[in-house]
């Protein structure tokens, strides 16, 4: 039974939200493009000028951030209140989009770009969630399992209603979340305990080996830690953090930055979707606090890597095992909602968007378009036939390395590398933000021994042939000849 | 259940088998055409083109494997172009090469992952491809023709996102000892020359063009880098695209010259290293130039250039 607080009422209670986004440098095109640092340097610039209101911007975000990746941009929030976490996000995305306007760079606020991400790189929304009594100086050890495992049995409602990345590589991927399919630090959490373990014996996984460190300047012996994962590994969808879980890295942290980060969201597209999401993270974390009141056990679920699995996959028109039957995604969705609705009333938080009924972002603004004039050269290309032998429907300009052009009759019969070039529409809610793509066009160059020559659609392919059936030709020639 | 199935690059053994094989295969005929004892080489060739045609079966991610690392000369050449022994012998060196840098490839698959070419991951419909208005950026460079063996390029001279002083430094270095430079206009933000994407672009295919057409010996692919201290980074594929006496006599003229530099492991090289160095042949280093270093510090590494390229682009000198 919980001694701090007798009742539970938000009143009692201090919530924090942090939020880490990341995004994608693009150009004018739509590209992407390795221009994060550019995007960093000029808001160091700024900032040394003062020529961006630093402590309105210091209050509310930590930092931005470049990431691994030369195109992947990170901002991230300071733990703030629920009001105050919307202002931050607003603020900080509008003021990059406005420092990577000045470069001419855009700035994309999706997970998968739908032509490069091949599956790399990937972006998501990471939720930090800490509730803890006002009397207390960070999230206690009861809060984070409870938060931890109510949030994480929720994993397959949330991923249906978020999952946002179907296209990579310039085509469906069979996936409604790519991201969760590749990402490689996304691995399924398990069920919070606490568990007394050593102090100064550390697991620590490195490179898929699991192995041991030992600190010998801990005064303690034992120690409660909330466990997630034996391995201590903070790379997964959903993971307590701060210095009350076994987590390597946040051993020597203060109890204050005791939270649950959440990281399987993909990106929502635009602030709005982002904060509805925050919002429904947080009402799940209520929920999970009154259970904690009402001393109600949280339960480990049946079939939720399955229910997990199925939501990567179908999204939103996913089915869920329950209790041995099959119950629509949609359903368990509302049935969420509906309860998550009564902790955000208590905030007097209404949700904005078309996730309030159930109706995730794809849904509402339908799956990208993507716009392939000739089928049969795409599928040639699909199959590793790359280098084609085409027969022009019409006279068209040969374009040499040199640029310089020359004519070609109709019926001539070019033979190369057959690529294409493509084109996007797409849709910025907020200014110089590319919140999603609408439209890929995707029309054919050929590349032959002379130079460039664009393809239409009435062309016909005489042949196809992969790289090492050149080969085969180029040696049986070879053989015919000697 | 939900499969969770991705696609997977057939990491088994018997691709490398016959790669190896085929690397002997093509070594073997090599030497057949240098000593003109072609009277048995069909038997060969018949195993070279069983062992091409067994590849092909091994799965749907072979084809874009092989076209990452085969020259696109090669594939895009009519068979005519055979018939003349010097351009056979041309194809096939190249050919070994490429196979050589599957091998290393296969072997070091999270070098090539640090330059975005993933192994196991990639679509072909989308290695290669250009962004809407690649009619507009047609040519997109300036040639310099000269006479030594040398090529200079400078693939990031074109802003925004340019590497500061590649441009001029290729241009000067190219006129001040007739050397062949080849400097891009189009901005790395557009489409990066440097990387796999790239090798589409007209300044690619005009490198590959000199290379074939000129005896080049060296190519020397100008950047430039944000660090203080080191004023020149040399990038040289763990030693895969240079043999060791043109970067030891390049080490030697930057100390004599008093230039702090580094053989880097960050910079080891992009895709215009990667791609076009041909061991013994060609060869190909990157420099990586300070942005710190400006005025006469940038003459003194424009100097020790200048001495490089007319030691070893000499073509009378035999010892470099």
């Amino acid at each position: 039974m919980i001694s701090i607080v007798e009742t539970f009422s938000v009143d009692n209670l201090t919530i924090r939200i942090g939020i880490e986004n990341e995004l994608f440098t693009l150009n004018e095109k739509g590209f992407i493009i390795p221009a994060s640092k550019i995007v960093v340097k000029e808001i160091i610039r700024d900032i040394t000028n003062r020529s961006v209101d630093v402590d309105l911007l210091k209050g509310l975000i930590y930092g931005i951030q470049w990431e691994p990746h030369p195109a992947q941009l990170e901002i991230v929030t300071q733990p703030l209140d629920v009001f105050s976490i919307r202002k931050a996000i607003e603020i900080s995305r509008k003021y990059i989009a406005q420092v990577a306007k000045r470069k001419h760079i855009k700035i994309y606020s999706g997970s998968a770009h739908p032509v490069q991400s091949n599956p790399f790189p990937l972006n998501g929304t990471h939720v930090s969630i800490s509730i803890y009594p006002r009397r207390k100086r960070g999230m206690p050890r009861k809060f984070l399992t409870y938060v931890h495992n109510n949030i994480r049995r929720h994993i397959p409602e949330l991923i249906a209603l978020t999952a946002n990345s179907p296209i990579i590589a310039g085509e469906f991927s069979g996936f409604m979340s790519s991201r969760l399919v590749y990402s490689r630090v996304l691995r399924p959490s398990s069920y919070a305990i606490i568990k007394r373990s050593k102090t100064t014996i550390i697991p620590r996984e490195k490179r898929a080996l699991l192995k041991y460190a030992f600190v010998f300047a801990d005064p303690k012996k034992f120690e409660n830690k909330v466990v997630v994962n034996s391995a201590g590994l903070r790379f997964l969808d959903i993971t307590p953090r701060g210095p009350f879980t076994n987590i390597i890295e946040d051993r020597w942290t203060s109890p204050g930055a005791s939270r649950v980060e959440t990281r399987f969201i993909d990106n929502p597209s635009s602030t709005e979707y982002m904060m509805d999401i925050v919002y429904i993270l947080l009402g799940l974390s209520l929920e999970a606090i009154h259970k904690l009141f009402r001393n109600e056990k949280i339960a480990e679920p049946d079939n939720l890597q399955e229910n997990r699995r199925r939501a990567i996959k179908y999204g939103v028109d996913a089915k869920f095992i329950s209790d041995g039957s099959e119950i629509p995604a949609r359903e368990c969705i509302r049935n969420m909602l509906d309860r998550v609705a009564y902790y955000l009333d208590m905030l007097d938080i209404k949700l904005r968007t078309s996730l309030a009924r159930g109706i995730p972002e794809i849904k509402h603004y339908g799956l990208p378009q993507i716009y392939v004039p000739n089928e049969e050269t795409m599928n040639h290309i699909k199959a590793g036939r790359v280098l084609m032998k085409i027969e022009l429907s019409s006279k068209r300009e040969l374009i040499t390395i040199e640029g310089k052009t020359r004519m070609l009759r109709e019926g001539a019969k070019v033979f190369g590398l057959v690529f294409p070039e493509y084109k996007f529409s797409w849709v910025e809610n907020e200014e110089n933000m590319v919140s999603r793509f609408t439209k890929i066009e995707i029309a054919f160059w050929i590349l032959t021994q002379h130079g460039y020559v664009p393809l239409k659609p009435n062309d016909r392919i005489l042949f196809s042939i992969s790289p090492i059936g050149r080969l085969v030709r180029m040696f049986s020639y070879v053989r015919k000849k000697l | 259940m939900v499969r969770m199935q991705r696609d997977v690059f057939p990491s088994n053994w018997m691709l490398m088998i016959h790669i190896l094989r085929l690397y002997k295969d093509i070594n073997h005929f090599l030497q057949m055409l240098e000593t003109g004892s072609i009277q048995d080489v069909k038997p060969l060739l018949d195993n070279i083109i069983g062992r091409l045609k067994i590849l092909n079966t091994l799965g749907g991610k072979i084809p874009w494997f092989f076209l990452t690392f085969l020259p696109l000369d090669i594939l895009i050449a009519s068979n005519e172009r055979l018939d003349d022994r010097r351009f056979l012998r041309k194809y096939l060196l190249a050919l070994r090469n490429s196979i050589e840098k599957i091998i290393v490839g296969r072997i070091g698959s999270k070098l090539l992952r640090r330059k975005g070419i993933h192994t196991n991951l990639r679509r072909l419909t989308t290695i290669f491809y250009v962004p809407q208005g690649f009619r507009e950026i047609i040519p997109g460079y300036t040639y310099i023709p000269g006479r030594r063996p040398i090529l200079l390029t400078a693939s990031h001279a074109a802003s925004p996102g340019s590497d500061i002083n590649t441009g001029f430094l290729a241009r000067r270095l190219a006129i001040r000892t007739r050397s062949y430079a080849l400097i891009s206009h189009v901005p790395r933000l557009f489409i990066d020359s440097n990387r796999l994407v790239g090798r589409l672009l007209p300044f690619r295919r005009k490198l590959d063009e000199i290379l074939s057409s000129r005896r080049i010996r060296l190519i020397l692919d100008l950047h430039s880098m944000e660090r203080d201290g080191v004023w020149v980074e040399i990038g040289v594929w763990f030693g895969l695209s240079a043999t060791k006496k043109f970067v030891m006599r390049l080490i030697d003229i930057l100390d004599r010259h008093d230039i702090p530099y580094e053989i880097s492991y960050r910079f080891f090289g992009g895709d215009i290293i990667f791609y076009h160095a041909n061991r013994p042949r060609i060869n190909a280093i990157q420099l990586e130039i300070s942005n710190a270093v400006r005025r006469k510090y940038l003459r003194r590494i424009n100097n020790a250039l200048t001495e490089y390229i007319n030691i070893v682009g000499d073509i009378h000198r035999r010892n470099i």
